[in-house]
């Protein structure tokens, strides 16, 4: 991620899968190289948060779990 | 890291599938509110996966559905102008107006340009100082900050040339209509992810208190839907009407404070009209005045504007979670992605187009055998 300011705003390039683009981070400026953000017309409006994403992930195991053990 | 493509594990959506199952005692409606969702939820055959008893009807979150046809015409005269170049989203070009869509324009010769970014269509106009460059913003919540965004580059670096013709409209008041109206179907609602990245769940609160409804924040995987629909049916099966985030990943309570605080800045509240649903008061953004010298409705005095609908088209019943795609006679005949007849078969986020691109069809549609397979051997 190759960050640059221009006209006052910072810019990185964003790999979506293959595809690199540059995305303003006006609106997210702590971003680092490495984190994943959701980007909407060019610009990043929210960053992935990691642990949420974790715990999100324990609990549809635990979904999961609950429907085996039932059926 | 789980962010995506375990989200389309089919193992555990059956899992969640049989979750939903064992929890549901009796019929539910509830409606996706976002495009974006409805497309996923065709896509993968979410809808047809659920019991009978969990019916999904989908909302009114296709920004380009709903962008008034009022705004489309408009958008047309002042593309129509000679020393403009008009810039839009892909999709915006393909909406019908009241006389054809933008693409025709620009097939009379009208300078009609496609932008990814809003901060692009500043960059044209400050690249072609001698043009007016007009960009027609529209969205929700989502797209707002970078239209704002724009318009704050513009004044900031005196782009005289550069207006923006703002049809922005707002999620909550829309989903308030739909619950006000007397033939409402919709008991709970899966909440828009992207549109509370921005402004967050907290402004959800008060109308899941308000009308007793369950409202779900839900992302646009498979797992995300599912997950979303099993929450909103706990709710709904135990009597309750909170806001609850299952993009919790994405979303926030508070949203993006720094978007938020731009939106602040740059729009304020105000009534809106919506395609095939009419004016829904403080439904959407206007430019304030601080930034009206980029304000293309100001800028261009547009008269006389006409406009006309096709009488055949439901998008507006669509919309509103009254009728499906498939119950409108056009559906795949008169109306289909190469030839729509209303907005909501030309966005990738409409729901007209995602039952065609899926192969939701009619069945009445399907019945007559092509006739060359008569003669067949």
């Amino acid at each position: 991620m190759a960050l640059t300011t221009r006209d006052g705003l910072p810019f990185a390039d964003v790999r979506f899968g293959g595809v690199s683009r540059e995305v303003c981070l006006a609106c997210q400026p702590d971003v680092v190289p490495g984190d994943f953000v959701l980007v909407h017309v060019g610009l990043a409006i929210a960053k992935i948060d990691r642990q949420q994403a974790e715990r999100a992930w324990e609990v549809l195991q635990a979904i999961g779990q609950t429907s085996e053990v039932a059926s | 890291m789980k962010y995506l493509l375990e989200y389309r594990d089919p193992d555990l959506a059956a899992n969640i599938v049989r979750e939903i199952a064992r929890t549901v005692t009796r019929p539910w409606v509830i409606m996706e509110v976002c495009g974006g969702q409805t497309h996923s939820i065709v896509r993968y055959g979410i809808d047809q996966m659920l019991p009978d008893d969990v019916e999904l009807v989908h909302g009114p979150g296709c920004p380009v559905c709903v962008t008034a046809l009022e705004t489309i015409d408009r958008a047309h005269a002042i593309a129509s102008l000679p020393d403009v170049i008009f810039a839009s989203f892909g999709d915006m070009l393909r909406v019908p107006g009241s006389s054809g869509d933008l693409l025709a324009l620009r097939g009379r010769g009208a300078d009609v340009r496609i932008v990814y970014s809003p901060l692009d269509a500043v960059t044209l106009a400050r690249a072609n100082p001698d043009k007016r460059v007009v960009f027609l913003g529209i969205g929700f919540e989502t797209t707002a900050p970078a239209n704002a965004m724009a318009l704050v580059q513009a004044k900031r670096f005196g782009v005289r040339n550069f207006s923006m013709l703002l049809s922005h409209v707002l999620v909550p008041p829309s989903m308030a209509a739909i619950l006000q109206a007397p033939d409402n179907r919709v008991q709970g609602f899966l909440g828009p992810g992207h549109v509370c990245a921005v402004v967050g769940t907290r402004q959800y609160e008060s109308l899941a208190a308000r009308y007793r409804v369950p409202i779900v924040v839900t992302g646009f995987e498979p797992i995300d839907l599912l997950q979303g629909i099993l929450m909103v049916v706990r709710q709904l099966e135990a009597g309750r009407a909170e806001v609850e985030n299952q993009y919790a990943r994405t979303v926030s309570r508070d949203g993006n404070p720094i978007a938020k605080a731009l939106l602040g800045q740059v729009f304020e509240i105000t009534d809106r009209k919506w395609r095939g649903i009419g004016t829904i008061p403080k439904s959407g953004y206007r430019i304030s005045d601080e930034y009206r010298a980029h304000d293309a409705d100001r800028v261009f005095e547009v008269r006389d504007i006409r406009t006309r609908e096709p009488a055949v088209c439901m998008s507006g019943l669509v919309l509103r979670g009254l009728k499906k795609p498939c119950d409108c006679p056009a559906f795949g005949r008169a109306c289909t992605p190469q030839t729509p007849l209303g907005a909501t078969m030309v966005s990738a986020e409409g729901a007209c187009a995602a039952y065609f691109q899926y192969g939701r069809r009619a069945k009445r549609a399907e019945a007559p055998a092509p006739k060359t397979a008569e003669v067949a051997p």
